[in-house]
């Protein structure tokens, strides 16, 4: 296994020039770019004393290289500073508050979308009808088209108003949240044997990451679509036809096998667009995630815990695609530097 | 002798499917009555979006056919005015982004060697953001406001057009017609601009239309956050957040239709985008 070990290095070695481009591109657009976050934090009535103590709090009346250096040193040894407002508790303790409920509603949605896009995709090889290949495209189109905040908005206003069958907002009732060992809800409750706990997590994880599962599940259709159809124009599967095996076999040993883990890497690589719509949708749900963290922020111009929070998930795309990149090496051994 | 022309790749069709048809039809039907919608807002309503006409949070009525707002605005008319504010900036920033995306992504995959590294390098850096949170540090940065929200759309989707042109340019530079434009003495800029970028046309429409539904829903959404339209400007995302608010009241009228229109017009170029793209590529999409 040389040269996997080989692969994994190089790989690793590569990300290194893009995670400092890609510190650099936060540090410039939040720091370099107009904008005063001091101003903004205090308001235009601060007198020229309070803003310049608040200026030499955050450090940021030194030089902006100085700044910038001990932005990057802070981000490898994993300070990402401190928060502007609620007593400015270090970022990285904001961060690992919210990340469970992100992590949670991501692996959910992810989930609901795997399974729906898959249904889709096999339908368009399993049904003989050209109707359905149009089913499966229409059903791509409409489900990605949708707005999350709307989708969402859309089943609180059915379902949480009208029929009163799920909370509204929020990640479990007050009071009800299991001990914090992962942080993640649905696992915490089980470990500590919390069966209330654990169906009220549910109940409150339901419709959001069914608002973001369906709207990532129009993606995965796509893919699924294109791969079982690639699999399915190859001569093995000819030969499997003409041996007389039924249809629903060929399918099952013979398409989905060969195509499920090119299928799953791809899937994997959307996880900018899964990240890109848990803001959206702990917006909408006021699920207290990062996304949401991001979105109370805005309001009070803490340029810190936004920063903290956009180098987070870039460094998060940045390694989940490095991890998919190395399992589907793993997999394949064609696939070498 | 044979540069590639717009003209020249449509005759190429190998595949017009009667689907493919269907859908260049109906998304550019769609798209062409909103955009007959934003010129003729002012004919097709009375009432002034940004005035309140009426008494607060009225339900649709024969007078107010979407019902009102908190305000007593008008929601048919936020409705109709607002596809002027999301055309504007969502046109607006796709151009740019298209413009800067094509002319760097031809810079890097015609020349290559340093240019085409570093290049390279700061796009994927880009793409390794999810599009709407790039957009919204952008727009924190800027400050709300339409320009300011265009400007954030058009950074973001800049790598875009940049992937798939520096692609593409990698292959066709080495096809014999560039190859003997280059015997011949033309300039580089002649070649990157009239030799390959001609051949290229078909793509960028293509990824140009599928790209405009992204833009509309990240528009949407820097409005929906409160960091790109701002009211009392009618902005189907900004509407659907004040509207929000009063979901727990039932007023179901202030959340439906923003979104409606928002999905109607994605909808519209995503059907556009497919179907252009089953039709000018047809190796890329048909199997």
């Amino acid at each position: 296994m040389a040269s996997l070990r080989a692969y994994v290095v190089t790989r690793l070695l590569l990300v290194i020039p893009m995670l400092l481009v890609v510190l650099t591109l936060v540090f410039l657009v939040i720091r370099v770019l107009p904008g005063d976050p001091v101003l903004a934090v205090l308001g235009p009535k601060a007198t020229p004393l309070e803003r310049e103590r608040m200026r030499e709090q955050l450090g940021l009346n030194r030089p902006m290289y100085v700044q910038y250096f001990s932005y990057l040193g802070g981000v490898f040894t994993g300070d990402f500073g401190h928060s502007m407002i609620f007593g400015m508790r270090p970022v990285v303790a904001e961060i690992w508050d919210r990340f469970p409920a992100t992590l949670e509603l991501a692996i959910m949605s992810s989930i609901i979308a795997a399974i729906l896009g898959l249904a889709v995709g096999s339908m368009t090889i399993l049904s003989k009808k050209p109707q359905a290949d149009v089913g499966a495209r229409l059903y791509g189109i409409i489900s990605y088209s949708f707005f999350i905040p709307w989708l969402g908005i859309m089943l609180q206003i059915v379902l949480c108003v009208w029929l009163h069958l799920f909370p509204i907002s929020g990640r479990i009732d007050p009071g009800m949240a299991p001990t914090r060992l992962t942080g993640l809800y649905l696992i915490d409750s089980l470990v500590t044997v919390n069966p209330q706990a654990f169906a009220d997590a549910c109940w409150h994880l339901f419709l959001p990451a069914l608002t973001l599962g369906v709207v990532i599940s129009g993606v995965y259709a796509k893919l699924s679509r294109t791969s079982f159809s690639e699999v399915a124009a190859q001569d093995h599967v000819l030969a499997a036809r003409s041996r007389g095996l039924k249809e629903g076999t060929v399918f099952r040993h013979h398409i989905l096998r060969n195509a499920l883990v090119p299928l799953l890497t791809m899937m994997g690589l959307q996880f900018a667009l899964l990240l890109g719509g848990t803001v959206l949708t702990e917006t909408a749900f006021s699920w207290p995630g990062m996304g949401y963290l991001i979105f109370e922020r805005i309001l009070y111009r803490d340029y810190n815990t936004i920063q903290g929070i956009l180098v987070f998930f870039a460094l998060m795309v940045v390694f989940v695609n490095i991890i998919i990149d190395i399992i589907y090496a793993y997999v394949d051994p064609r696939i070498r530097f | 002798m044979s540069r590639f022309s717009f003209s020249s790749a449509l005759s190429r069709i190998r595949i017009p499917t009667g689907l493919a048809k269907r859908f260049v039809y109906a998304g550019s039907g769609i798209v062409l009555t909103v955009i007959a919608t934003a010129l003729l807002a002012p004919f097709m309503t009375q009432y002034d979006p940004t005035q309140s006409v009426a008494g607060a949070l009225l339900p649709p009525s024969l007078v107010h056919p979407f019902g009102t707002n908190n305000l007593g605005y008008d929601m048919y008319s936020r409705a109709l005015y607002g596809t002027r504010v999301v055309l504007y900036i969502v046109f607006l920033s796709t151009s740019l982004s298209m413009v800067v995306g094509v002319l760097l992504g031809l810079v890097s995959g015609y020349f290559g060697g340093y240019r085409d590294r570093i290049l390279t390098l700061i796009m994927d850096s880009m793409y390794s953001f999810p599009d709407i949170v790039l957009a919204i540090a952008i727009s924190i940065a800027l400050g709300p406001g339409i320009y300011n929200a265009a400007a954030a759309i058009a950074v973001v989707y800049i790598p875009t057009y940049f992937r798939m042109v520096r692609g593409q340019a990698l292959t066709i530079r080495e096809q014999n017609y560039v190859l003997a434009g280059r015997m011949m003495g033309a300039k580089a800029y002649d070649l990157m601009i009239r030799y390959v970028l001609p051949s290229l046309v078909p793509v960028i429409v293509t990824v140009f239309t599928l790209n405009v539904t992204d833009a509309i829903l990240t528009e949407a959404a820097l409005s929906y956050l409160g960091l790109g339209v701002v009211p009392p400007t009618p902005d189907w995302g900004s509407d659907l957040r004040s509207g929000q608010i009063y979901l727990p009241s039932g007023y179901w009228w202030l959340v439906t239709i923003p979104g409606v229109m928002i999905m109607i017009l994605t909808i519209a170029f995503s059907l556009l985008g497919e179907g252009l793209s089953d039709l000018l590529n047809p190796r890329i999409s048909r199997e």
